[in-house]
């Protein structure tokens, strides 16, 4: 009986506080301490306008610029609508930014948006590219590398939305940085545009690895769909329609840029201020010697470069061609057979992209009549 | 079904499109090219941002990943698109496994690994790419930049490499990969730093299973043990120490498996319980387990040259002269803590046993930790006792017994110190008998009157042992009456009595094992007359035969329940137990005796072989169950048999086990032994007696006689005794 009481007080007691000790936590304490490498708090600040704290210690533009590299991380939010109204925000802080040295940073987080999923993010990037392109147009052709990256992700991508926008994007890189375009990498956006397009490149298929330089193609052995996703998927809508033509057009537009020697831009007055800045970090106007050898360029090198003559197409992707007549040539020899007989069909259907179709075929005549006569220069 | 129909054609995710791709590679050839080239600029993005030192966003790089999967997986039916696809990834890893995503370099050594199983690449490559990475997330500066995940991925490359090792060796040794990894690894050792730690482990994993068994594995593991980093020096050591061990151990797990056999426990019986009739199933079952472990090694599939490592060294006299030089003797010993010192002793000990090495040092070495409150001076003893062999200069050794003796023997220390020191000295003497001198004998074997048990064993152990070696060192009463009488007979004929000199070999003559065989025919001489006559068919008995009459005996035999058996018991005890006879006939035959009693009657045939191999199994199987190894020396012996005190817990469990089963003692006053209620003579009993000093019944007993008073009394208690109340 005495042990059933003591048994009961004892959940009773009062523990008693000693001198020089700490207190004793309760029984049913819990002990929530853990042991970790890092700790990540994820917080959130609130992005206070720019414009309103102006005029304190630090200049307008310092806070400007602040103010917009804080909300570069906005670009990689989950909310497509979020990542929309920061594109309209950049595009809108553009002229007052266009000159300063944040812009690399913001092109860089910009440009993965080629290939998001939203159309409307796509339409918004498309927009403040040519914003950029009106006030600064030097930042992108410092950063034509990434762009031409990006570019060919999203002209390869497995959504066939994103695959068909790549024209408007390359038809904006074209209008401020043509040059550079064409020079560095002409066969793989022609590549890519023939991919977006839905047109087999023979020169690619397997057959035609061993003889490079043959005038008259056989036909394809393989029995292949000859249809790819984008294509299908082409056929069906109309604003896949309207899409194929504005695709065709960026086509157009490129062979017209490397093979021509057009200049498209018509910046009569080059600002004076961005030259002195850039140009001793730009490449020259003049065609580079050692521009092949791709010193600045981080590539997979080839290993096998060295056995194979560079003849097929795979071997051409990582050159570049620096004047308008190599271009020419690569073009009549690779693609100009598969333009015709695609345009061919288009223009008998006739539409919007058959009149699209109807300029590309007369462009590529021209091309070879100037081919011709170069080489009867020669 | 449309539905179902475009979705065939149309793939909207990667995985579908790698069904597709699979089932028809040609048809889907376009969407491959494709997915190829979205790869290649994913690639170039990353390569990009590497440069840049700018982290990627989680959706790209799981888009990545994807691809790279993808493209490892169907790359097998586009191999001339795809020929440089995995050149593209170990460049990607090797040049840029810094800032890549953890993410991406772990799919990437996984698809390399999978490249390999596929025949894509080579596994010289694959070990190429691995080794490097290794090295390269276990130096300091990568392991600890953060969100490296180093730890991971180096048991990830570690296990690839292991498997790899073990895939390409599996049915045919693949010698020439095997013989390119060894040399990166003899490159890795050269190196000072603590690199050599990868190579250590790898050779020591290989060979635990068994897939290196070579001297170039050995080699490797020599190299470490030279090494001048601690950790690495310590693997190698731990790797002759136990490897061996650890490599027995995993193949009886698997043998255990089989059939759940407890060698262990069967070990420890043998070594504590009486021998009994019992004995002989174990017996049989140990045989049984060394059938299978032959079998196994018949196998063609699994022929392990089961060489220990310390016998495939190559130059053991310059590796024990190296490992004492560098590691023991000169002023980097300090870097070692007791154990490591301890480990290494061990097996600089074990290499001059086995090897029967000269490495003179060694042994004033020791003289520094013999005391005994050095911690762990029993396994420093067993050492000692290691490295004496009969080639030593008996000087040498015996100025370790000298302290021996000094420091452990005597009255003033606790009889387990005194136990030790005279067990560690028994062993160092039978392995070096001239390590001695006669009065330190005499004063040993005074030992043998001791009160502490150990103590007096240890010293009687001593005696038996100089008795067989040289009795003429022992005190008279010492000796023993046979060699006493040899002694006696020596004096009277003469001529002294041989001792065993320094420098005189004395080896085994003749056939190894042939006393034992000699002893079987002794045996057997009188039940078997016939045996003569059957000679020569024994000359047609070849090897599988016997082999088969060995896997006959250990058939499944059916006993029946409702069946009886005579079973001769004696009979059979005999029969299987050679042991007990040699208890019988105390002086065992010597090979020499044998040698020339058997071969001077007869020739042996290929049956006396095959018996002989036989009762050299059946010692074998003695050996394995608990019966000491020769060569090394357990610590835990030297110390003899200690009786400690039992606690509190253990003295009152082992009386509760005496309780189990058993009626309560005591006395069972006022218990009932069925529940009912009081009988009417109980309440009478307790009625109080005030109510009843009145009643007639009791005042007619104060008017009785005495005499009848006393009678009355005398029943009564004798009848409430035997009622139990």
């Amino acid at each position: 009986m005495a042990k059933k009481k003591t048994l009961k007080q004892q959940d009773f007691q009062k523990k008693k506080l000693k001198v020089g000790k700490a207190k004793q936590g309760p029984s049913n304490l819990t002990d929530t301490s853990f042991v970790a490498k890092t700790i990540l708090l994820p917080n959130q600040t609130k992005l206070s306008s720019a414009e309103r704290s102006s005029g304190t210690r630090k200049s307008g533009q310092q806070e400007l610029e602040q103010s917009v590299i804080k909300r570069l991380s906005l670009c990689k939010h989950h909310s497509a609508i979020t990542r929309k109204e920061t594109l309209v925000h950049f595009k809108q802080q553009v002229p007052k930014i266009a000159h300063s040295g944040c812009m690399t940073q913001i092109m860089h987080a910009c440009y993965p948006m080629m290939c998001d999923d939203d159309r409307q993010v796509r339409e918004a990037l498309l927009e403040m590219i040519d914003e950029v392109g009106q006030y600064n147009c030097d930042v992108l052709r410092l950063n034509c590398r990434a762009f031409v990256l990006f570019l060919s992700s999203a002209m390869t991508h497995i959504l066939s939305p994103v695959q068909r926008d790549c024209g408007k994007f390359l038809a904006c890189g074209l209008k401020y940085f043509a040059d550079e375009l064409t020079r560095n990498s002409w066969i793989k956006l022609l590549r890519g545009m023939f991919g977006v397009l839905g047109w087999p490149l023979k020169a690619e298929s397997p057959e035609r690895n061993g003889n490079g330089n043959n005038g008259n193609r056989q036909p394809k052995k393989s029995v292949s769909m000859a249809i790819s996703s984008a294509s299908v998927v082409n056929m069906n809508s109309a604003r896949a329609k309207h899409a194929r033509a504005i695709n065709i057009d960026a086509l157009h537009l490129l062979i017209k840029c490397g093979c021509l020697e057009l200049v498209m831009r018509d910046d009569p007055q080059p600002d004076e201020h961005s030259a002195a800045a850039h140009n001793k970090y730009l490449i020259p106007e003049c065609p580079q010697p050692y521009e092949h050898l791709k010193i600045f360029a981080r590539e997979i090198q080839d290993l096998d470069d060295i056995n194979q003559s560079a003849s097929s197409l795979q071997d051409l992707v990582s050159v570049s061609f620096q004047d308008a007549s190599s271009r020419r040539k690569v073009v009549l020899h690779y693609f100009y057979d598969d333009i015709m007989s695609q345009v061919a069909t288009l223009i008998a259907d006739g539409g919007e992209s058959g009149k699209s179709a109807n300029s590309l075929k007369l462009l590529m005549d021209e091309v070879q009549v100037r081919e011709s006569e170069s080489e009867q220069q020669v | 079904m449309a539905k179902r129909s475009r979705a065939s054609i149309l793939p909207s995710n990667v995985i579908l499109l790698q069904n597709l791709v699979k089932r028809d590679p040609e048809s889907y050839r376009e969407e491959f090219l494709q997915q190829y080239s979205h790869y290649g600029s994913l690639r170039d993005i990353f390569m990009l941002n590497a440069v840049e030192n700018e982290a990627n966003d989680a959706s790209a790089t799981a888009q990545f990943v994807e691809l790279i999967g993808f493209v490892s997986q169907v790359c097998s039916c586009f191999p001339e698109e795809t020929a440089n696809f995995p050149n593209e990834l170990k460049q990607l890893v090797l040049e840029h496994h810094k800032t890549l995503p953890f993410e991406v370099r772990e799919k990437i050594i996984t698809s390399l690994t999978m490249l390999r199983n596929k025949g894509i690449l080579s596994p010289e490559t694959l070990i190429q790419t691995m080794f490097p990475l290794l090295i390269a997330y276990s130096t300091q500066s990568n392991a600890l930049a953060s969100n490296s995940h180093a730890r991971e991925l180096r048991k990830l490359i570690y296990g690839t490499l292991v498997s790899l090792l073990k895939s390409c060796n599996t049915g045919s040794k693949n010698q020439k990969l095997n013989r390119s990894t060894q040399s990166l690894c003899f490159n890795l050792l050269e190196q000072p730093d603590a690199q050599g730690m990868w190579p250590a482990r790898l050779t020591r994993e290989l060979w635990r299973r068994g897939i290196w068994d070579d001297s170039r594995a050995v080699e490797i593991m020599t190299q470490a043990s030279l090494h001048d980093d601690v950790k690495v020096a310590c693997s190698g050591i731990m790797f002759f120490l136990g490897a061996d061990r650890e490599r027995e151990e995993n193949f009886e797990e698997n043998s255990d498996d089989e059939d759940g056999f407890d060698m262990t426990a069967l070990k420890h019986k043998m070594q504590v319980n009486k021998k009994s009739s019992k004995r002989g199933k174990k017996l049989d079952m140990a045989l049984k387990t060394l059938k299978k472990k032959s079998n196994e090694k018949s196998n063609p599939g699994q022929n392990f040259l089961n060489f220990s490592a310390i016998h495939l060294l190559r130059d053991p006299q310059g590796f024990a002269e190296k490992l004492f030089a560098k590691h023991l003797s000169s002023k980097n010993s300090a870097r070692f803590n007791l154990d490591q010192k301890i480990a290494l002793l061990q097996l600089l000990s074990r290499l001059i046993g086995t090897h029967k090495l000269i490495v003179l040092g060694v042994y004033t070495f020791f003289l520094k930790y013999l005391t005994p409150k050095q911690r762990d001076v029993t396994k420093i003893m067993a050492a000692a006792a290691q490295a004496s062999h009969e080639l030593v200069p008996p000087e040498t050794i015996f100025v370790m017994v000298r302290k021996i003796a000094d420091e452990f023997v005597s009255d003033g220390v606790a009889s387990e110190v005194a136990a030790a020191g005279l067990n560690t000295i028994r062993e160092i003497c039978s392995r070096a008998p001239l390590a001695m001198d006669e009065t330190l004998l005499q004063d040993l074997t005074e030992y043998k009157g001791s009160k502490a048990k150990g103590v007096s064993m240890a010293a009687k152990s001593l005696i038996s042992l100089y008795r067989e070696v040289a009795p003429d060192m022992l005190k008279r009463k010492d000796r023993g009456k046979t060699a006493a009488m040899e002694l006696q007979s020596a004096q009277r004929q003469g001529r002294d009595f041989e001792r065993p000199q320094f420098g005189i070999e004395n080896s085994v003559q003749g056939i190894a094992g042939i006393e034992l065989l000699a002893k079987w025919k002794k045996e057997n001489e009188e039940g078997n007359e016939a045996g003569e006559e059957a000679d020569d068919n024994n000359w047609e008995v070849a090897e599988n035969e016997s082999e088969e009459n060995d896997s006959d005996e250990g058939d499944w035999v059916v006993m029946e329940d409702d069946k009886e058996y005579d079973v001769d018991m004696g009979v059979s005890d005999d029969e299987k137990n050679p042991d007990s006879e040699e208890r019988a006939q105390p002086k065992a035959m010597s090979s020499e005796e044998a040698f020339v009693e058997l071969a001077s009657n007869r020739i042996l045939t290929p049956a006396d072989f095959a018996k002989l191999q036989e009762l050299r199994t059946e010692q074998g199987v003695a050996r394995l169950m608990g019966n000491r190894n020769e060569e090394t020396v357990d610590s835990d012996r030297l110390v003899g048999p200690v009786k400690h005190k039992n606690t509190k817990e253990e003295r009152l469990q082992s009386v509760l086990e005496g309780r189990e089963g058993r009626e309560k003692f005591g006395s069972r006053k006022g218990r009932r032994e069925a529940a009912r209620s009081t009988t009417n003579r109980e309440k009478e009993r307790r009625k109080n007696y005030v109510m009843m000093i009145h009643k007639r019944s009791v005042k007619g007993k104060q008017k009785m006689s005495l005499r009848d008073r006393q009678k009355l009394l005398k029943a009564h208690t004798t009848k409430q005794k035997k009622r139990g109340h």
